[in-house]
C-alpha cells in the first residue's frame, strides 16, 4: 500500500455558469481523507460542502484542482475507466425517499453495486443480505419496495447499497439531516460502528455540528466555497479560531439550564451570494472582529501546531509564538503570495476569556 | 459540459429533501394493475365501459363462430339475388329497387343486409375484428415508438433532443388525416416494398403501421418530458455514482418509472387509433373493400342512408360506444394511478 492517502482533493475549484453570471460553489479547496479516518465536513446551506463531496466522486467534473484516489490522479481519468473504479467510492444521500428508485425492490437495489462488480447472480443474494444484516435489516426486507420502509429504514438501504460495494471510501451526504432526531442517533450509531468494523474512510458532511463530533476523527468548516477552519475534532472543538466556528459551535444547544445565560455569538445578517462574494474574507461583512485587512485580503489558511488550521487575519486565542510556529497553506492564486500573518494582538481583546461553548461538553 | 449549465443540480447541500411530495400517499405504490382494477371495479364508469369492451372484444373474436354456425354466410358473401322466410313468407334479401332489408332478429341477417346482400351481423363482427386488430397493433407501434423516442430525447438532451423534437414538430405540424390518407392512399396501390419486407397494399398491417407512426408524438411528447424529471432524481444520480452506464440508467431506473404514463396514455390513445382507423377506412384510406371495418361499413352505408340508414347507424353507434368507454376507462385508470396529473402536465408543458 502506497503512503498516499486515501483520498486527496487539492485547490478544488467548482463553478457554474448561471444567469447571472459565475457561480463559484467550491473555492480553491484542499482536503485528504486517510484511510480508515472519518473526515467531518460542516457548513450553512447552501456553502458549497455538497458539491464538494460530489465532486470528490466526480459526480459533477471540477473546473480547476485534482482529484487523486491513493495518489492516483483520477481527475482526467475517462467515463469507461472511472467506472471500473466507483465501487471504492461510495456515496449515501441526503434524501431517503428520493435516492431510492420506487419502481425497485431493494434486493434489487442493493445488489446493483455487486451487479455491475460482476458479481454472479447466484452470489449476489447471499451478500444483499450480509449487506442488508450490516445495517440492522435482514432477509424479510429483500423483496420490500421501498415505500413499504420508513425513512429510517430507507436510509439504512442506501448505506446497505453502499456497502455492498465494499468500498474504501463512504461518502455521507448529510445522511441525517432528512431523519427523525431519534432516528438520526441510530443511523450516526451504525456509521460510527462501520467505521470502526471494517475501517471505512468517511467523509461526513453535515449542518449539525453536535452530529458531526460523534463521528468525525477531522473537522473542515466551509464558508461560501472555501475552508475556513479545520483540525482534530478536539481542537476545532476546544480551541476554534475562526469567528465563524465559533459562532456554529455557540448555536449548538446545550442541554444544561445553568448555562442558559452564556454569551452568543450570533452571526449578523445572511449568507452572502456565491455568484458576487464579497472581496477579501468571505466572512468580513458578517464578522464582528473585521478590520480594514478582512475587506481587502483572503486570509491564508495557517496550520498551528495543534493541528488546528484557520483562514482568519484576527484567529481567537493565538499569541504571537503560536503566529511565528505556525506555517501557512499555498492559495492557487499568485495574489495569495505576499499575505499577511495572522494578528495575534487583536486576537485576545475579541476573546474575553469565554471559551467555545462546545468546550464544556 | 451539460451537467456544469445545469442549475438545478447545484446549490442542493442544505435544501430540504422533498417531504412534501413523499408525504402524499403513493396510490401506484400498491402496484398500477391492482389500483388500475381497484377504481375500475369501484366506480359505474369503470364498470359500464369495461363491460362494454368485454362485450365489443369478445364478439368480434367470436365472429367466425357466427357466421359459420349461426348466419351461415362469410363477410364477403353476396346475397343479392337470395331470399329468406320471414314471418312465414319468402322476402327478397334486396329488393327489386336495391332496397336491402332490415334487421330480421332471426339467425339469417339479424342485422339486415346491406346493398350487395351481405349479411350485415357478419361483416359488423368481422369488421370489429379487422378494427381491433389494426388498432391494437397500431397502438404497440404508437407506445413503442414514442416511448424509444421520448426516452432518448429526455435521457440524452442536447442535439440528440432537438432533432427528435423538431422531427415531431414536423409530423405534428401536418393535419394528422390529410398525412393518413396521403400514405394510406400511396400504399394502398402499391403496397410496401423495403426489399426484404414486403406488404401487399390490402394488408391490415399497412394502415395500423400508417396510424401508428403519426401518433408517435402523442406519446414521445409526454414521456419526453416526465424522462427529464426523471434523470434528475437522486436514484439516477446514485446508480451514477455506482458506475452504472447510460443504458443500464435508462433500463433500470427510467423505464421502470414510465409504467404509469404508459398506462396512462394507453386507453386515451387505443380510442383514438380507433377513430383514426374507422376516419382512414371511411374515406378510402385504410381498410380497403371487400374487407369490412366499421370505417368501410359506415361509408358503405352512406350509399343507402335513406332507404336503410341502419347501414350506417349500427356500425357508427359501436364504434361510438368502443370510443366512448375506451376514454371513460382510461378517466378512471389516469384518475386512479395519476391523481396529481403528472402526465397531463407533461402533455402540456412540451418545451
Amino acid at each position: 500500500m502506497s503512503d498516499a492517502p486515501l483520498m486527496k482533493v487539492e485547490h478544488i475549484r467548482q463553478e457554474f455558469a448561471v444567469k447571472d453570471g459565475t457561480l463559484r460553489a467550491v473555492d480553491d479547496v484542499t482536503l485528504t481523507i486517510d484511510r480508515g479516518e472519518t473526515v467531518g465536513l460542516v457548513g450553512e446551506s447552501g456553502c458549497g460542502k455538497s458539491t464538494l463531496a460530489r465532486t470528490v466522486l466526480r459526480l459533477i467534473e471540477p473546473t480547476q484542482g485534482t482529484i487523486a484516489l491513493e495518489g492516483r490522479d483520477i481527475t482526467k481519468v475517462p467515463q469507461r475507466e472511472l467506472r471500473a473504479i466507483r465501487h471504492r467510492m461510495q456515496m449515501v444521500f441526503q434524501d431517503p425517499y428520493g435516492s431510492l428508485n420506487p419502481r425497485r425492490r431493494i434486493g434489487a437495489i442493493v445488489g446493483d453495486a455487486l451487479d455491475l462488480r460482476g458479481v454472479p447472480k447466484s452470489e449476489q443474494r447471499t451478500q444483499v443480505i450480509a449487506a442488508l444484516e450490516r445495517v440492522g435489516l435482514g432477509i424479510d426486507h429483500l423483496h420490500r419496495w421501498p415505500h413499504e420502509l420508513s425513512g429510517g429504514q430507507r436510509q439504512r438501504v442506501g448505506v446497505a447499497r453502499a456497502l455492498a460495494a465494499s468500498p474504501d471510501l463512504l461518502i455521507a451526504d448529510e445522511p441525517v439531516s432528512a431523519l427523525d432526531v431519534s432516528v438520526q442517533a441510530q443511523l450516526v450509531n451504525l456509521l460510527v460502528d462501520l467505521q470502526r468494523d471494517l475501517g471505512l474512510a468517511q467523509l461526513f458532511v453535515a449542518h449539525d455540528l453536535s452530529v458531526v463530533r460523534q463521528v468525525a476523527d477531522r473537522i473542515a468548516v466551509m464558508y461560501l466555497g472555501r475552508i475556513v477552519e479545520s483540525g482534530p475534532t478536539d481542537v476545532v472543538f476546544a480551541r476554534a479560531r475562526h469567528p465563524y466556528t465559533r459562532a456554529l459551535l455557540a448555536a449548538v444547544p446545550i442541554a444544561d439550564p445553568s448555562r442558559r445565560g452564556r454569551q452568543r455569538e450570533a452571526i449578523r445578517g445572511e449568507l452572502p451570494s456565491p455568484i458576487d462574494p464579497p472581496p477579501g474574507c468571505h466572512f468580513h461583512p458578517r464578522c464582528p472582529h473585521a478590520t480594514d485587512v478582512c475587506m481587502t485580503e483572503q486570509p491564508a489558511l495557517w496550520h498551528y501546531a495543534d493541528g488546528g488550521r484557520a483562514a482568519c487575519h484576527h484567529p481567537y486565542g493565538v499569541s504571537a509564538a503560536d503566529v511565528a510556529a505556525a506555517s501557512r497553506d499555498d492559495l492557487a492564486s499568485p495574489a495569495a503570495a505576499g499575505m499577511s500573518a495572522p494578528d495575534p494582538s487583536t486576537a485576545d481583546l475579541a476573546d474575553a476569556g469565554e471559551t467555545p461553548a462546545g468546550a464544556q461538553a | 459540459m451539460a451537467e456544469a449549465t445545469q442549475p438545478a443540480g447545484v446549490p442542493a447541500s442544505g435544501t430540504p429533501a422533498p417531504a412534501a411530495t413523499a408525504n402524499v400517499p403513493d396510490p401506484v405504490a400498491a402496484g398500477l394493475w391492482r389500483a388500475s382494477w381497484r377504481a375500475i371495479k369501484s366506480s359505474w364508469a369503470g364498470r359500464l365501459s369495461l363491460l362494454t369492451l368485454v362485450l365489443i372484444v369478445a364478439s368480434s373474436l367470436a365472429a367466425p363462430l357466427w357466421a359459420n354456425h349461426v348466419a351461415d354466410s362469410g363477410p364477403l358473401t353476396n346475397h343479392l339475388t337470395d331470399q329468406i322466410r320471414l314471418n312465414g313468407e319468402l322476402t327478397d334479401v334486396v329488393s327489386f329497387e336495391g332496397i336491402p332489408i332490415g334487421p330480421t332478429g332471426q339467425k339469417r341477417f339479424f342485422l339486415g343486409a346491406d346493398a350487395n346482400g351481405r349479411d350485415i351481423m357478419v361483416r359488423l363482427l368481422y369488421g370489429g375484428r379487422n378494427s381491433l386488430q389494426i388498432s391494437l397493433v397500431a397502438t404497440t407501434i404508437t407506445l413503442l415508438l414514442g416511448t424509444l423516442f421520448g426516452l432518448i430525447a429526455g435521457f440524452f438532451r442536447g442535439w440528440v433532443d432537438s432533432v427528435i423534437s423538431r422531427g415531431l414538430d414536423i409530423l405534428q405540424s401536418t393535419p394528422i388525416i390529410l398525412l393518413g390518407i396521403a400514405l394510406g392512399v400511396a400504399t394502398a396501390l402499391g403496397g410496401i416494398n423495403l426489399g426484404i419486407v414486403k406488404i401487399p397494399g390490402d394488408s391490415l398491417f399497412i394502415p395500423a403501421l400508417i396510424i401508428g407512426v403519426i401518433q408517435t408524438v402523442y406519446v414521445a411528447r409526454p414521456l419526453r418530458g416526465i424522462t427529464l424529471s426523471l434523470r434528475e432524481r437522486p436514484f439516477v444520480e446514485a446508480a451514477r455514482s455506482q458506475g452504472a452506464t447510460n443504458m443500464r440508467i435508462i433500463r433500470r431506473e427510467i423505464l421502470p418509472n414510465l409504467g404509469t404514463s404508459l398506462l396512462v396514455l394507453a386507453p386515451i390513445i387505443f380510442a383514438q387509433t380507433v377513430s383514426y382507423e374507422a376516419a382512414l377506412s371511411f374515406l378510402g384510406a385504410g381498410v380497403q373493400p371487400p374487407n369490412p371495418s366499421w370505417g368501410t361499413l359506415i361509408s358503405d352505408g352512406l350509399d343507402v342512408l335513406v332507404s336503410a340508414p341502419h347501414l350506417t347507424i349500427i356500425p357508427g353507434a359501436v364504434l361510438a360506444a368502443m370510443v366512448l368507454s375506451l376514454n371513460l376507462l382510461g378517466d378512471v385508470v389516469r384518475e386512479a394511478i395519476d391523481p396529481r396529473g403528472m402526465v397531463a402536465a407533461a402533455q402540456k408543458d412540451e418545451h
